[in-house]
């Protein structure tokens, strides 16, 4: 019986730290660069799921933006979310992409946009919370509800642009305020 | 008996072993997923960290950072805060006629609404615009349609007369020719809403209701609860509510 222990002991401590020895791996001082040929799942959340995404303990900077297929500046501005992870690959930076389209258009509207556009180095999650008065306060307390709009932010600072970027200089001089 | 002791004993220790192989898998094939996906995204799961409360996000004052162009509040947009005195104006309906605020000579306050054709969130509220003002019209409060999106394409004078007739809007449809009214106001969406009483003070800035999609699951309904206060001469209580919407177009 003892014996039986101790080689179930091993085994288990073996387990283990091979175990940590792939946990290194994963955290590797680059991120992994998140390039998909092609989106086949948009998540609804409400506002809780989202809340959690709007904060960080980790190194790394994050753009949160708020869209809608229907609303012409913001898909203007997509493609410098892409350009921007495109070209700053490796740096620790992640875009996500809320939109507030209908959770009904995903299958037949979203999808094809995204991949027709080719959003694949963001996220896209789609907000389904209606009662925008109670959650848009907690996005940030100065926005109007307009968007599109904007919050990057990394461990220690944030900042929310309620504006569309211009253009991918733009976006890089708001991410590099954040980070200086 | 002792036999089956061990079979046991056998049983927990493969268990625990399938389960130490499963989470080293799990981490093991982080790299192939996305950085939004790595257990290093924002917001820790709850229970990992109590996580701060939104208010205690850490980070400059607005507009602070040093970016090329500063995050405006509602404040800085400039537009009215509660209580004070809108603007009037002149400006012209899709019926061709010249409208102003002083003109309507019954009306014991006003429903300006910023709106326009396009919008989605815009159309989601046109018929529920359409039944406020065929309430509230023959109460003194009738709406006042503006579209202050810049007279082009779509939001063409001839596109608001083609959507006026289509939902047979029984309020006046009017358009911010040279776009000189919605900045006064502050108006920054579609549909924006600024309740005026009598002496044109602004009493409420929002939305229409607490719900844009489902009128049927309206739990709130904001502008009405104001025109029900107004009209008992109380004062309203919510005055300032946020929503989601399009941007008014800056030409």
């Amino acid at each position: 019986m003892h014996k039986l222990l101790s080689v179930a002991a091993i085994l288990v401590s073996f387990l283990y730290l091979a175990c940590g020895q792939s946990i290194s791996q994963a955290s590797a001082p680059t991120l992994p660069e998140p390039v998909r040929d092609t989106v086949t799942e948009v998540s609804v959340y409400d506002f809780a799921e989202l809340e959690k995404r709007l904060y960080t303990s980790s190194d790394s900077t994050y753009i949160v933006n708020f869209w809608a297929m229907w609303c012409a500046p913001c898909v203007k501005e997509l493609p410098y979310f892409e350009r921007f992870l495109a070209k700053h690959a490796g740096e620790k930076t992640a875009a996500l992409l809320v939109s507030m389209d209908f959770p009904k258009d995903i299958d037949s509207k979203l999808l094809p946009f995204l991949n027709t556009r080719k959003i694949f180095r963001s996220d896209v999650v789609l907000l389904d919370a209606p009662d925008a008065n109670s959650w848009i306060p907690r996005v940030d307390p100065a926005w109007s509800g307009a968007i599109p709009a904007t919050l990057i932010f990394n461990r220690d600072t944030s900042v929310f642009f309620a504006r569309p970027f211009a253009d991918l200089e733009d976006l890089e001089a708001a991410v590099a305020s954040i980070n200086q | 008996m002792k036999i089956k002791h061990i079979s046991f004993q056998l049983l927990l220790i493969a268990g625990l072993g399938l389960f130490v192989a499963t989470s080293c898998k799990s981490s093991g094939t982080s790299n192939d997923k996305t950085a939004m996906e790595q257990s290093d995204r924002p917001g820790p799961p709850p229970g990992n960290r109590p996580g701060p409360p939104p208010g205690d996000r850490p980070g400059p004052p607005r507009g602070g950072g040093g970016g090329p162009e500063q995050t405006k509040t509602l404040e800085e947009i400039g537009g009215y805060q509660i209580g004070a005195t809108a603007t009037d104006f002149n400006l012209k309906d899709v019926s061709g006629k010249m409208v102003s605020l002083a003109g309507m000579t019954d009306a014991k306050g006003y429903v300006v609404t910023f709106t326009c054709n396009e919008c989605p969130f815009a159309k989601m509220y046109e018929d529920r615009l359409i039944e406020l003002h065929n309430k509230w019209a023959p109460k003194g409060y009738p709406v006042v349609a503006i579209n202050s999106n810049g007279g082009a394409g779509q939001e063409s004078m001839e596109a608001m007369q083609a959507r006026a007739k289509e939902k047979d809007f029984p309020f006046v449809y009017l358009m911010d020719e040279g776009q000189e009214i919605f900045p006064q106001y502050g108006a920054v969406r579609t549909p924006h809403v600024f309740v005026l009483d009598q002496d044109l003070a602004v009493r409420y800035i929002g939305a229409i209701d607490d719900n844009a999609r489902d009128a049927s699951s309206v739990k709130t309904s904001y502008v009405e609860d104001v025109l029900k206060a107004l009209s008992k001469g109380e004062a309203p209580g919510v005055t300032y509510t946020k929503a989601i919407g399009c941007p008014i177009k800056h030409s």
